[in-house]
Formats: structure tokens, C-alpha cells, sequence
């Protein structure tokens, strides 16, 4: 009934048979030998474990978020991002933004190597963004680029202009984000590029052996200060529990994506260190408000949906603890964008009631939530399970997750969805544009006031700037309740402890250029 | 037998373009691959042109033919995913799946054929016994999960073997014996069976009563007589390991030929699930063919083609 939580945290924590038994097999049994703290091959090594098999290493092309585990150790940039997202300068020495901002001149280090040798231009940065334009290259980054870019000038060898045909207010970032520097000559063969790119990181690949490992050495020649770490071994373990037990029995030396209902175990086990890495990724529940006739397209409803549901609970009993209530669509892990102020909906059953029947519904109505097999059962179970409590019956539309992105691309996941939205360039216009702009892949919710600050934060630069637009955007958001609102989303790490190391903040990026043994 | 054999590669052929053109037509009513290669941000032309630059936005017919005449010279596309030919990724993985199967096979053989004949030559004595146990924990115990206990008991508890991986034989262990298990208790269970019922035939009385020895009866009488279903159902359980293996390629990281099929269907990889197919039916028909063959030699009864 309205008033107590309809889940107590013992029953969610009850997880179907193999879940249950899997979740078993994590903790440490009857003879349990400790973590070897020693490295898996040498001091001057790193195997780190990963979830996915490395198929192409093509930065340039492949999803962002594929390229996070490796670009940052083989490719450079040049600006980048510093351990909670602040934009830093890497192979340029300085950028000025035209006056009118449709040019943004870049200055080039000299003397910088690249793994064949030869030393990088202003026609390397030109031919390497050429790359990404050029349609045949199949590039996930040409959508960022193509509307804006109108050409790329080389005046000298140590400058390189980039054009725009209108205003970009998040250009710098893409620019860190997206563009990888590959030297002009090995852009040639795509096929080739893919399996052992050249470029300018701090480790060169040795060899890339598909579903087994990537095997990367030390770039002697590298621009930056030399990393203490000779050989970065990333194998692909694609199974969380051999992932977690590799780290375990010293195989490896980190193990990136631990299994959430690991994170309790391994933290309480000696010789590791654990660490939840928000990744600025909004965990919630997609809305889709356009048709009049749906409950949806009332503010009362979307708001007593946010008030019916007790996101610390969900948080402490499906997510095991690792996650934060969301105040709004835009996660407070942007270096810039949010509004601390702003705090999530708290747990009101009794105002979601009210609300509801303000809004015409007083004893519910029935929808569907659908759910994507990369989230937890237990979640979309949760979420339905709170609502039921105040009238609202959602059937549990359950599906694969590339089945659930057609729907989602389509705008067919209708009247609501299960969904996350993150990117790697630290800013929020991607996801909000996305979400909320009209015409937006995934725009189901439209907003006048949204709408002119997007246009507005598109002609904004500045970290400071940028961040009061999408500040007043949160709180309509959060006012309006675009969405419901669950949880920032987390990646587990767990290392060694006798590796000095630290995951990034805010994006699933793996830096380990500062690693080493103590 | 060269005409059996003409018959056979008539049929093959026949065999290998119809399951090509099943999983043409399949993996491309599953979905457009464009919506997983392209960001969210991606606009409906940027889709419409990677469908362009994939040969995606011609008639099936079109592409089907074309793959039809691509495959006549050995080349099925490239992979979207690795950028690499996809015909010679997937047979890179194979015999990473070759080696796993067969040692699973090999094991299988190895438990299930010999506890089964001591079962059956005792019948409720300890072999017997025990094999029922074994029997019942092997075909319900999902082999992903033997995995799983394997990795905790064998490695993490006692640091005997490595959790993961692929490399020398003691990375094989833990994998081929989880994936071993189901077969092999089949194996001891229809080994059970059919040597009971050569045991009870008039020709093993026959031999008795003329006085060859329980071992020769048991090996040389009993078990040749039962070795024709033993045959079939290890050849038929070769197949399904090399295709069950995909949980067991997962759990201990083996680079198999499975795991690369299953990711390419739910990344949308055309060329990948369909070289995959194709490689997969030359070679469960030619484990078919060697197993008809075997069976022949074994059995003067059995006429190939007749």
C-alpha cells in the first residue's frame, strides 16, 4: 500500500535460480587462496582483462566506445581530456578560435614521432579527419564532423585550420574526443589499418590476435613523459565470473567491467583495490509525451512516476549498491552541465496518487516499459513493481538489445523504454540534442524552452558558458519530468594493490600512461 | 563408392547453398546493421549512404547472386566488424574450435565408451552405479556452470590450472572436460545399452559356451557388435559440441569459431554469419561422409549407395 516500499530490499535481492548460483560462485569458498599481489608476468608489464574481443583497431572508425579500451595507449590527439574531463592540450600547442567561429587554428608540436618514424604534419591531422569524411571509410565519427566541416588548410606544416559551415559550440570537444592522428601515408589501406594502425601513443602494436588479446609495446620515441609500463597486454575475457577469477589468481592485473554483484567481495578481499568509476551515463526511463491521448503527454503523470519510485532502494538491492539517484537527464559527471542543487525526486508514493488523480487517473492505467537485455531483469521488475503500488501497471516488454535499438532508432518503443545515454566527449549536447531536440534520433519529448537552449548552448563556448545553458536545461528536465529518473551508471575496476593506478572519471576510457609498480 | 561419393557432393552442394541462402535471407530480416556501425547522431542520409557503401540498398536478389558469385571464387566479403576477409577470419578461428571439440571428443570416448562397458558387463555393480550418477550430473548440469566450478575449485581454490585462455594443453583441460561431460555421459549410457543387448544375443551364448574368455567376449563379440549406434551418436555429438562450445568459448575466454558467429549475429555482421554458415556445413557434412564411410568398413552389411 502507498506509504511502504513495495519491495523490501530481501525480496529484490531474490534473483532467479542461475543468478542466484552464479552470484554464489563469487564468494570465496573453503580454501580460498588470496589474491596474488605480485604482476601477472613482470613490473614492466600489465595484463589488463577485458569484456569485449578486440575486432578492428581502427579508432577512427569503430564505435567510440569500443575504441575506449585501447585508443588512449596507441593512438594520440590533439587535445584531450584529463581525469575528470577537463580539456587539456596534447599535440597542439595552442588553438584560437576565429572571431566569427567557423575556424579553429591549431599549432602543432614539432618533432613529434609516429611508430613508423615519420614525423607528423599538418597533413597527417588534415588526412586523418579526410578519413573520417570520406563515406566509404564507414566511420561512426563522420555524423559529428560532416554537417560542420567545410574544409581543413594546411598554411605550414605546423598548422592546420579547420573550416567550419556554421557553428559548432562543442567543436574543441569533439576534436579531443573524436579525432585520432594516423600519419597520411598508412590511411591508404583501411583493411591494413584496421588490424595494426600507426600512430602516435605511447605504445605501438605488437600483435592483435582476435577473441585472444591485444598485445601492445612501448613507443621508445614517444612525444610525452615515457610510461613506466613496457609491455600493455589486454586480454579479452569476455565472461564477468573468469574475469574476476583471473584477477584473483594473479593472471591478470586489472579487471575492467566487474560484475556488480562482485564489487561487495572483492572490496572486502585483500590485496585489491575497487573502485566505482561513474561513467556520465544516465541510467532512466525514456518517455515517450507526443500523443495527447497518452497518460504520458501530462506532467503530473511523468512526475508522479518519478515520485513512486525509491531509487536508492532500486540502487542498493538490483544494482548491489553501485549507482546514485539521478536529479536529471544530464549526469552531474560532465566537468561542467550540472546544477548541484538539483536533488532527485524523493521516494512520495502519496503525492504520486495525488498527482495522478490531478492528472485525470486516480486509480492508474496500464502501460508497457520495455527493457533491453544489457540491464538487469530486476530493474524493469523494480520499476514495475513500485509503480503497481500506485496504480500504474506496466507490462514488461523484454528484448535483445540490438531489437530494442531498432525500435528505439525507429521511435517505436512506445510508451516507454529502459534505456542509458552516454558519450565520450564530455559534454552534454550529444545526449540532450538527442533526446530532446526535434528531430533527434531518440527525441520523443519535445520542449519550446529545451529547444531554444539547445540552439542556444550550439552557439556557446566555454566550459563556464556552456555550463550555465545546460544547467537551466537539467532543471527543466527535472522540473518538467522528461524522463524517470534512476541512477548514474558506474564501471567496477579492481587492480592490484601494488599497482599505482586510477581509472577515468566520467567516460570508459583506459589511460595507462601513468600506471606503474610500486 | 566413386558413384556414392559423386551422389554425396551433389547433394553437399546442394546442402551448402541452401543453408546459404536461409541465413541470407535471415540475418537480413533481423535487422539493419547500419543502426549498430552509426552513432545515434547519425542522420537517415548518413544511414542510407553506409547502406550504399555495404551493397545493402540493392535488391536481395541482386546481393544474393552476387555473394553466389563472389563464393565461387572464394571470397565472401569483408567483415564489418574485424575489416578483414571474413572467409579467412572464420577459418582462422577453427581450429582454436577443431582443438577444443576434439579434445572434448576424445574425453567423452574416453570416460563414457569403457564406464559404460564395465556397467554393462556388471550390471548394478560400482561402475554401474556410479556411472548413473555420472550420467545424471553430466546431462543436467549446463556445461557453462561445470565451467564456472571448474575455474573456482581448480584454479582460483587450489591454483592448479589457469582460469582462462588459450595456449598449452593445461588450458584445455578445464574447457574440453566441461564440454565433455553431457557427451560423455550419453555416451556411457547408449554404450550401457547396447552392450547389454549384444550380451544377451544367441552368438556371445554361442561364443561362451565355446569357451573364449569374458574379456574377449566383452571386447571382441560384445562391443564391435555395439560399436555401429556408438559410432553414429560420437560423430553427431562432434557437431554439437562444436556448437554448444559457444558458452564454454566464453566462460574460459578459448578463441573459438562459435563465440565469433554468435558476436557476428547480434552485431549484425553479414559476411561473418554467412561464411560461418558455410564453413559450418562443409564440415558437418564431411563428418557425415567420414561417418558413413566408418560405419561401412566396420559393418560388411552396410552397401554405401546401395
Amino acid at each position: 500500500m502507498p506509504g511502504e516500499s513495495p519491495l523490501d530490499r530481501a525480496s529484490l535481492r531474490r534473483r532467479p535460480l542461475l543468478g542466484g548460483l552464479l552470484a554464489g560462485l563469487a564468494t570465496p569458498w573453503p580454501g580460498f587462496a588470496a589474491t596474488t599481489p605480485a604482476p601477472a608476468a613482470d613490473r614492466e608489464t600489465l595484463v589488463v582483462g577485458v569484456e569485449k574481443d578486440f575486432q578492428s583497431l581502427d579508432g577512427l572508425v569503430v564505435a567510440s566506445g569500443d575504441s575506449q579500451r585501447y585508443a588512449w595507449s596507441v593512438f594520440d590527439t590533439l587535445s584531450s581530456f584529463d581525469a575528470t574531463g577537463n580539456l587539456v592540450l596534447r599535440l597542439a600547442t595552442d588553438v584560437a578560435i576565429a572571431p566569427d567561429k567557423l575556424s579553429y587554428t591549431y599549432r602543432l608540436r614539432s618533432g613529434v614521432k609516429f611508430h613508423n618514424g615519420a614525423t607528423m604534419t599538418s597533413r597527417d591531422v588534415k588526412a586523418s579527419l579526410d578519413y573520417i569524411l570520406r563515406p566509404e571509410n564507414r566511420s561512426s565519427r563522420r555524423p559529428f564532423f560532416a554537417p560542420f566541416v567545410a574544409g581543413i588548410d594546411t598554411p605550414d606544416d605546423l598548422t592546420v585550420v579547420f573550416r567550419l559551415s556554421q557553428e559548432d559550440g562543442v567543436f574543441v570537444n569533439k576534436i579531443a574526443g573524436y579525432l585520432l592522428i594516423a600519419p597520411a601515408d598508412d590511411l591508404a589501406s583501411a583493411s591494413a589499418f584496421a588490424q595494426a594502425p600507426v600512430s602516435l601513443g605511447a605504445w605501438r602494436v605488437k600483435s592483435l590476435k582476435p577473441g585472444r588479446a591485444l598485445e601492445l609495446e612501448r613507443f621508445e620515441d614517444y612525444w610525452g613523459p615515457k610510461p613506466a609500463i613496457r609491455n600493455l597486454v589486454f586480454r579479452v575475457i569476455p565472461e564477468p565470473g573468469s574475469r574476476v577469477a583471473a584477477l584473483r589468481t594473479g593472471e591478470i592485473d586489472i579487471a575492467v567491467v566487474v560484475p556488480l554483484p562482485d564489487t561487495k567481495a572483492l572490496r572486502a578481499e585483500p590485496g585489491l583495490h575497487v573502485l566505482a568509476a561513474p561513467m556520465a551515463s544516465p541510467l532512466h526511463v525514456h518517455l515517450y509525451t507526443e500523443q495527447p491521448d497518452s497518460p504520458l503527454s501530462r506532467r503530473e503523470v511523468r512526475q508522479a512516476l518519478n515520485y513512486a519510485i525509491d531509487e536508492r532502494a532500486i540502487i542498493d538491492s538490483v544494482l548491489d549498491g553501485v549507482g546514485e539517484p539521478l536529479a536529471t537527464f544530464i549526469s552531474r559527471y560532465y566537468p561542467y552541465s550540472t546544477d548541484p542543487a538539483l536533488a532527485p525526486y524523493p521516494y512520495d508514493p502519496e503525492k504520486a496518487l495525488a498527482l495522478l488523480k490531478q492528472a485525470g487517473y486516480p486509480g492508474g492505467f496500464a502501460t508497457k516499459l520495455y527493457s533491453p537485455n544489457d540491464q538487469p531483469v530486476e530493474l524493469a521488475e523494480a520499476i514495475a513493481a513500485y509503480w503497481e503500488q500506485v496504480g500504474v501497471k506496466a507490462a514488461i516488454q523484454r528484448m535483445d538489445y540490438e531489437s530494442w535499438l531498432k525500435l528505439m532508432n525507429a521511435h517505436k518503443a512506445e510508451p516507454m523504454a529502459i534505456t542509458q545515454s552516454t558519450n565520450t566527449i564530455y559534454d552534454a549536447v550529444h545526449p540532450v540534442s538527442g533526446h530532446f531536440y526535434p528531430g533527434g534520433p531518440y527525441a520523443d519529448y519535445f520542449n519550446p524552452e529545451v529547444k531554444a537552449l539547445v540552439d542556444e548552448v550550439n552557439h556557446t563556448y566555454g566550459a563556464e558558458a556552456r555550463g550555465q545553458v545546460f544547467q537551466k536545461i537539467g532543471r527543466i528536465l527535472h522540473d518538467d519530468a522528461s524522463s524517470v529518473f534512476i541512477s548514474e551508471l558506474y564501471y567496477v575496476y579492481a587492480w592490484k594493490q601494488g599497482l599505482n593506478w586510477s581509472p577515468q572519471i566520467g567516460s570508459g576510457f583506459l589511460d595507462f600512461r601513468a600506471a606503474r609498480w610500486a | 563408392m566413386g558413384g556414392f561419393l559423386l551422389r554425396r557432393l551433389a547433394g553437399s552442394v546442394a546442402t551448402i547453398l541452401l543453408a546459404s541462402l536461409v541465413i541470407f535471407v535471415l540475418i537480413r530480416l533481423v535487422g539493419d546493421p547500419t543502426h549498430l556501425m552509426l552513432p545515434p547522431e547519425a542522420t537517415d542520409d548518413d544511414r542510407a549512404l553506409l547502406r550504399q557503401e555495404l551493397g545493402l540498398d540493392r535488391p536481395m536478389v541482386v546481393q544474393y547472386a552476387t555473394f553466389l558469385f563472389d563464393l565461387l571464387r572464394g571470397d565472401m566479403g569483408e567483415s564489418f566488424s574485424y575489416r578483414q576477409p571474413a572467409l579467412p577470419l572464420v577459418i582462422s578461428m577453427l581450429p582454436p574450435s577443431l582443438m577444443l571439440a576434439g579434445a572434448a571428443m576424445l574425453m567423452a570416448v574416453a570416460l563414457g565408451v569403457p564406464w559404460g562397458l564395465l556397467a554393462a558387463y556388471r550390471p548394478d555393480g560400482w561402475a554401474d552405479r556410479t556411472g548413473r550418477v555420472f550420467a545424471v550430473l553430466g546431462q543436467s548440469g549446463p556445461p557453462f556452470f561445470v565451467g564456472l566450478l571448474l575455474i573456482r575449485l581448480l584454479s582460483v581454490n587450489w591454483r592448479l590450472l589457469p582460469t582462462s585462455g588459450y595456449g598449452d594443453v593445461t588450458h584445455l583441460v578445464m574447457p574440453a572436460f566441461a564440454l565433455s561431460w553431457y557427451s560423455a555421459a550419453g555416451l556411457l549410457r547408449l554404450t550401457r545399452a547396447s552392450v547389454t543387448e549384444a550380451l544377451r544375443s544367441d552368438y556371445i551364448l554361442t561364443a561362451r559356451i565355446k569357451g573364449v574368455s569374458d574379456r574377449a567376449v566383452l571386447l571382441r563379440h560384445a562391443l564391435r557388435n555395439a560399436a555401429l549406434p556408438i559410432i553414429t551418436f560420437t560423430s553427431s555429438q562432434f557437431g554439437i559440441l562444436l556448437g554448444s562450445a559457444v558458452s564454454i568459448e566464453a566462460v574460459f575466454a578459448w578463441p573459438g569459431f562459435g563465440k565469433l558467429i554468435v558476436d557476428a549475429i547480434s552485431q549484425l555482421d553479414y559476411t561473418v554469419v554467412q561464411a560461418g554458415v558455410v564453413v559450418a556445413a562443409v564440415l558437418f557434412i564431411a563428418i557425415n561422409l567420414c561417418t558413413d564411410i566408418l560405419c561401412a568398413a566396420l559393418d560388411p552389411r552396410i552397401r554405401l549407395g546401395s
